[in-house]
């Protein structure tokens, strides 16, 4: 038994060097990696927000882009001049698929590590015949480290929710 | 005689070992706080721009009246202030950009407001680290809403 008490104690010490050596690379990576949680979150809300109150270039009842949805959302067919020529017109869904879009894509352009999904649906499911439009990657909200801002579109009758989420790419 | 050399070579193995187990274990430890005193350095300098990005994007003296969420700046409240007011509300060593989306002009008392970029105590060729966000900007004239972005940076 005497005989491997010398390689018992050699293979103690490896182990013992091997789990420092493990649990020094753990806590090392872990120490590097900071957290932006706050930051992100402030991001996103603002993001949503900008892009809701942004004009679209369009009359009434496309003037801003929230307007633009709820009109989209609730009044179909209903078609918005634009404000400088009076012979464009186009429907509630086709601005909001034109401008929400490419609005958030613009400020991305700034952030190209950020992935974006917007959903808005009514605040009532059962109202709209459970209607959603969405813009952006839908794989976004599948995704491990996710930042949401929600915002209501407050009208008479209907509410509508929006929700944005960002992810890193 | 070589029993005993054996045995005294197993010591010295031993010691070896355990020393190098220790130097690992110091090294480890340095290694580990430099780490967090590195991370904790980046997540106070986060905290203090979202700070300044708050303290900004809400600021009355920026933002136009009735937004009381924030986020709105007016563009002519930001084309008359300077870096002096502003240091006198947020303290030193920081600048400041609001900048509209697709805008290359910046902005001045001769062209605006046909410009769209606003630029606060920023020196330029001096390190800094910096945070953005977007917001809105009111175009006081035309009383159009556009995007933009705001960031904020501090000088190292």
């Amino acid at each position: 038994m005497s005989r491997f008490c010398g390689q018992t104690s050699l293979v103690m010490i490896v182990l013992i060097m091997l789990i420092f050596i493990v649990a020094g690379l753990y806590l090392l990576v872990s120490s590097f990696t900071t957290e932006e949680t706050e930051y992100y979150n402030l991001y996103a809300h603002n993001l949503l927000v900008s892009v809701m109150r942004a004009k679209t270039g369009y009359k009434n009842p496309c003037e801003t882009v929230s307007d633009t949805l709820y009109c989209a959302m609730t009044r179909l067919g209903k078609q918005c001049k634009h404000l400088r020529d009076e012979t464009i017109k186009k429907d509630c869904r086709e601005v909001a698929d034109e401008v929400t879009p490419e609005l958030i894509r613009k400020v991305l352009a700034t952030k190209p590590s950020l992935d974006y999904y917007m959903i808005i649906q009514p605040e009532d499911p059962r109202t709209l015949g459970g209607e959603t439009i969405t813009y952006g990657n839908p794989d976004v909200k599948n995704r491990r480290n996710t930042w949401t801002a929600n915002e209501r579109i407050l009208r008479y009758q209907t509410n509508l929710q929006v929700q944005l989420i960002l992810a890193g790419v | 005689m070589l029993r005993g050399q054996a045995h005294l070579m197993e010591y010295i193995l031993m010691g070896f070992f355990i020393m190098l187990v220790i130097v690992l274990v110091v090294f480890f430890l340095a290694g580990w706080h430099i780490g967090t005193v590195k991370s904790k350095g980046s997540l106070l300098r986060q905290q203090k721009a979202t700070l300044l990005l708050k303290a900004f994007s809400n600021s009355p003296y920026l933002n136009k009246e009735g937004f009381k969420e924030g986020g709105m700046l007016e563009d002519s409240k930001l084309t008359v202030l300077e870096c002096d007011d502003l240091e006198e509300m947020m303290g030193k060593g920081w600048f400041a950009e609001v900048r509209i989306l697709d805008s290359t002009t910046e902005c001045t008392d001769e062209n605006y407001p046909k410009c769209g970029i606003w630029k606060f105590c920023k020196i330029e060729g001096k390190k800094f680290t910096a945070y953005d966000v977007p917001v809105n900007i009111y175009r006081t004239l035309t009383k159009d809403v556009e995007v933009g972005i705001l960031t904020v940076g501090f000088y190292e």
